[in-house]
């Protein structure tokens, strides 16, 4: 029996390296071969024979060698992982035993770091779908929409005419600069559905679009380069909204006919979700189209065309070298504009999304901030502890990579909870209605919004951890807490500094928000969001072409009878002027900036009024204005007394009043209009009507002038319907199709829109912006207080022997609270100011970014500061009443 | 030789090389002679098989493995039983005389003839 011999502790530290591996592999396998061969020699072989033979008995010695060192390798591998596990483990449990003994601090780090990257993260999700995120189209960022517009001087060049097929063609073959070339022909036509027959929106296309936009079906297919040729089937593709809501989303659909304007196409198939013509491509009443069809080739109407630039060609340069192809081929002052897809919907959300994304690394900066102040507080009290350890032996690295870890965990649990809200924001975003979106645009929370809010934590949390263990340097831990809690004034101004500064951005933001809200508020009781919430618009079919004076009358009859109409009154065009622009069957390229413009004489001027260009005068009915619920400013409304023997009557809004009259009173002049060359009648101006506003915030979009003639004096074609109901507006629309249709089955209703839905669509993204950035605010301004609590905290610590030595000697508690607040109430006075006059200079920035802010936004400053005062001295209160109630004797026998 | 095989023949080493250790530590060399000898030199093939098993075992914990000095005098890795390598012995052994019986017993069975 082998008499075990002792172990060299030495050879139990495993070999670092595999060539230390293969040494010990080949000594233990040579060790085995000289045995062997000994034990040979003994029986008699010779030394070479011996070596063969052992060799021999052996087997594959390099195949045994080589699966030895790599078992072993994976062995110390395992190993170091292990011990690696086991020391993370051990710091795990000490931060958490650490942080169970302090859970306000844990907690509170984790949730604000959570509140903070959960809403950044959302907010940026969202913003990242709707403005960064490519559009879902291949090479979307070298698609754009391509403008040539042709300055007709018949109307000062303000109108212009669209280019043709033809032209359009010639685009694609001289351009270099221009990949491929697709057009849109926007088409209203009446379709034969379920429920009956509608009037739907829909668009032509041509060959070259599908490609170019990369559309996909959701049932069936798209065109294909054969549905174009001429003689092909006539075919149609079904826009996916409109194949659930009108076409009751029945897949077997595919394969049937539909019928529009008696022609008759087979329907191939529904566009998918994200394929579907919307903004910014589209613009047409519907928000998406509701059918496509092959363009034919001699189709000579385009109203939209979509290039695609080549490789690195900038915008510019495409649109100089269109240009010089159109006056080439034209030879005409045609000019080109191409705008980059992106930018066709974009610019309307810069304003809102710059503004949030501001906001939202505000409130991430003043977190990171804040939790910066909570660990660096909490390393204070722990210094006792660290300097224990510091004696017992730790070094450096280890108390750091203690504390870091114990960093770690809190940043850790604080980005978990952030995700957890970021994917509950999300999924809250995904309620955004479908069409307040520009297009199809999936919410989702990326990777790169995850990775985003791990980093920030992440690093956040170990630079906010490193710095101050580095500067506590182990002789000075070891040398007791008592340097750090009386720390060097520099560091206590520096935290000083710190929170003015928190409070000055919280200033920024809530006087922000407050502008905001203020402005939405003015924006919902606007005339346009209350009085005209109850106004309903039945936009007639174009194809509608009765002059007849009497359906008026028994259109108003009809519809006045429902229960919950208040007034009706019908407006129109012209009959002449309809005749004229009576568009091709079923196009509606019918531009009103397309028809010539009048001039406008004022009786006892021999001059036209300079600068009043009326657009085609709307013929309406009596109770026009109730109806729409524009007020008239002066004179009256038609009557009764305005018919066909009376002189012929006229209002006028508010905006032509001032450009004809300056400030004199319209009302009882006369005036005369000139168009295409023929003098009109003298007509009486009755009444100035408010100028009609389109936007409720009222700014953005000047008034332009306006001609109103009464029906009784014109022959008309009705366009639109304006029905005042009380109740729901939203709910009257089917009541409404019932019962024209029973007053005239023959007439086409094109669409039928409370401008409820209108208006709320303009407010709602200043909701969604205000209600964002007002959440933002109020949490930058707890964070503020946080900041200011734990400021002043700190700085009761700091002079606690002091206070407790002014207690000793007789001050009150009302003196110490004030001693106390005196420097915090300067601090955060002083910063309050500096913030408001960054809002002040915000304010301006924004005038330009947003829905045009009133400026006057000082009463809402003056709010928000002194409400922010008001915070931050009540927080400072609680610390500094604290000191005061303290027990001085026990604060100076702990020194 | 199929894989199955291959583990019949790899479980069995690894349960002699465990039964080699029960004395005492042992180095390469002694294992594979004590197995020789035990085995009348029917279980290796070749030799160097047993180093692979050797560390397999040590990875799985049933044996350890320090450097010694041999009786010679020389440097040499000598191995030894760890409580988990004694459970494992303890365990299986009986379960592979078991196996072995069964066996044998089926082998040697007689074959009915066919009816």
């Amino acid at each position: 029996m082998t008499r075990f011999p002792g172990f060299r502790r030495a050879a139990r530290i495993p070999a670092e390296r595999t060539g230390d591996i293969a040494r010990e592999v080949d000594e233990e396998l040579s060790f085995h071969l000289a045995m062997r061969e000994e034990r040979l020699r003994a029986l008699g072989l010779t030394p070479a024979a011996a070596a063969a033979e052992a060799r021999r008995r052996f087997g594959d010695l390099d195949a045994v060698r080589a699966e030895c060192v790599d078992s072993a390798a994976a062995e110390l591998r395992s190993l170091r992982w292990h011990e690696r596990a086991a020391d993370v483990a051990r710091d795990l449990r000490i931060a958490f035993r650490s942080l169970r003994r302090s859970p306000g601090f844990a907690l509170a780090a984790a949730s604000l770091l959570a509140l903070g990257i959960g809403g950044t993260t959302s907010v940026f999700s969202i913003v990242d779908a709707i403005y960064f995120r490519p559009l879902p189209y291949p090479n979307a960022d070298r698609l754009a929409i391509a403008q040539a517009t042709f300055p007709d001087p018949r109307c000062g060049g303000r109108c212009a005419r669209q280019p043709t097929m033809a032209e359009v063609a010639l685009w694609q073959r001289q351009a270099r600069s221009i990949d491929a070339v697709g057009a849109l022909e926007l088409r209203q036509g009446e379709v034969d559905v379920a429920a009956g027959s509608l009037v739907l929106e829909g668009a032509a296309v041509s060959a070259e679009l599908p490609s170019m936009l990369g559309l996909r079906a959701a049932v069936g297919r798209v065109f294909v380069p054969a549905d174009f040729i001429d003689g092909a089937p006539d075919v149609i593709v079904l826009g996916h909204a409109a194949w659930e809501s009108e076409f009751g989303g029945d897949s077997a659909i595919v394969g049937q006919t539909a019928t529009i304007d008696s022609a008759s196409y087979r329907i191939i198939g529904v566009l998918a979700p994200e394929s579907e013509l919307g903004s910014p491509l589209y613009s047409f009443n519907a928000r998406t189209a509701a059918y496509l069809v092959p363009q034919e080739r001699w189709s000579t109407t385009v109203n939209q065309v979509v290039v695609r630039l080549r490789p690195g060609v900038t915008v510019n340069a495409a649109a100089s070298e269109l240009a010089l192809v159109l006056r080439a081929t034209t030879g005409a002052a045609w000019q080109a504009a191409i705008v980059p897809l992106r930018d066709a919907y974009a610019t309307r959300y810069r304003g809102s999304f710059t503004l949030l994304l501001a906001a939202a690394a505000i409130v991430l900066a003043l977190t990171c901030a804040n939790v910066g102040g909570l660990l660096a507080a909490r390393l204070n009290d722990r210094v006792p502890e660290l300097a224990t350890r510091a004696v017992l032996g730790a070094g450096r690295a280890q108390l750091l990579q203690q504390v870091l870890t114990e960093t770690v965990l809190v940043a850790g649990a604080g980005a978990a909870g952030g995700l957890l809200l970021a994917f509950y924001g999300t999924r809250a975003a995904r309620l955004i209605p479908a069409e307040r979106l520009p297009f199809w645009t999936p919410i989702v929370m990326d990777a790169r919004v995850i990775v985003l809010a791990l980093l920030l934590a992440l690093i956040g949390g170990v630079l906010l951890s490193i710095a101050p263990v580095v500067r506590l340097s182990p002789v000075r831990m070891a040398s007791g807490m008592r340097e750090l809690v009386s720390a060097p004034p520099r560091r206590a101004r520096a935290r000083g500094i710190l929170v003015g500064g928190e409070i000055a951005l919280s200033v920024v933001l809530v006087a922000v928000a407050g502008a905001l809200v203020k402005q939405l508020v003015a924006a919902e009781r606007s005339d346009l969001a209350t009085a005209k919430r109850s106004v309903v618009f039945v936009a007639l079919s174009t194809r509608n072409s009765t002059t007849n004076a009497s359906w008026a009358d028994r259109t108003i009859a009809g519809l006045r009878g429902l229960p919950a109409v208040t007034s009706v009154a019908v407006s129109g065009l012209p009959a002449r002027t309809a005749a004229r622009v009576s568009p091709r069957r079923d196009s509606v390229a019918r531009r009103p900036g397309a028809l010539r413009r009048a001039q406008v004489y004022v009786e006892g001027s021999a001059a036209p009024v300079r600068d009043l260009v009326f657009p085609i005068a709307q013929v309406v009915t009596r109770d026009f204005f109730v109806a729409v619920g524009t007020p008239l400013v002066a004179g009256r409304a038609f009557g009764a007394t305005d018919d066909e023997s009376a002189p012929p009557a006229a209002i006028i809004n508010a905006d032509a009043a001032r450009r004809a009259f300056g400030s004199e009173s319209p009302v009882g002049r006369r005036i005369r209009i000139e168009a295409g060359g023929t003098m009109g009648d003298w007509l009486t101006i009755v009444g100035v009507a408010a100028d009609q506003r389109t936007n409720p915030f009222g700014v953005s979009t000047p008034p332009r002038p306006q001609l109103f003639r009464p029906w009784t004096q014109m022959d008309a074609v009705p366009s639109t319907i304006a029905v005042h109901v009380v109740g729901d507006s939203r709910l009257v629309a089917p009541v409404l199709r019932g019962a024209l249709h029973a007053i005239d089955p023959s007439a086409l209703v094109a669409s039928i829109s409370p401008i409820e839905s209108w208006v709320d669509a303009q407010l709602w993204s200043a909701r969604f912006t205000t209600d964002v950035l007002t959440a933002f605010a109020l949490f930058a301004l707890a964070l503020a207080c946080l900041g200011v609590y734990a400021l002043v905290s700190y700085l009761v610590a700091r002079r606690r022997r002091e206070l407790a030595i002014r207690v000793a000697v007789g001050a009150t508690k009302m003196e110490i609270v004030a001693t106390v607040l005196g420097p915090t109430a300067r601090l955060v006075a002083t910063a309050v100011v500096l913030g408001a006059i960054g809002a002040f200079a915000t304010a301006r920035l924004l005038r330009s970014l947003l829905f045009g802010s009133d400026g006057s936004n000082l009463t809402v400053l003056a709010v928000a500061g002194s409400a922010i005062l008001v915070a931050g001295l009540a927080a400072a209160y609680l610390p500094a009443r604290r000191a005061a109630a303290a027990d001085p004797l026990s604060a100076l026998k702990s020194e | 030789v199929s894989s199955r095989d291959f583990n019949l023949l790899r479980e069995s080493l690894d349960l002699v090389i465990l039964k080699a250790l029960t004395g005492g530590p042992r180095h390469g060399y002694a294992i594979a002679e004590w197995i020789e000898t035990a085995t009348r030199d029917i279980l290796f093939v070749d030799e160097g098989t047993l180093y692979p098993a050797l560390h397999r075992l040590a990875r799985r914990k049933l044996v350890a493995a320090e450097w010694g000095i041999s009786e010679n005098n020389r440097r040499a890795k000598y191995y030894r039983l760890t409580a988990a390598g004694r459970a494992r012995l303890t365990q299986q052994e009986p379960a592979w005389h078991e196996l072995v019986g069964a066996l044998t017993r089926a082998l040697r069975a007689p074959i009915p003839e066919k009816a």
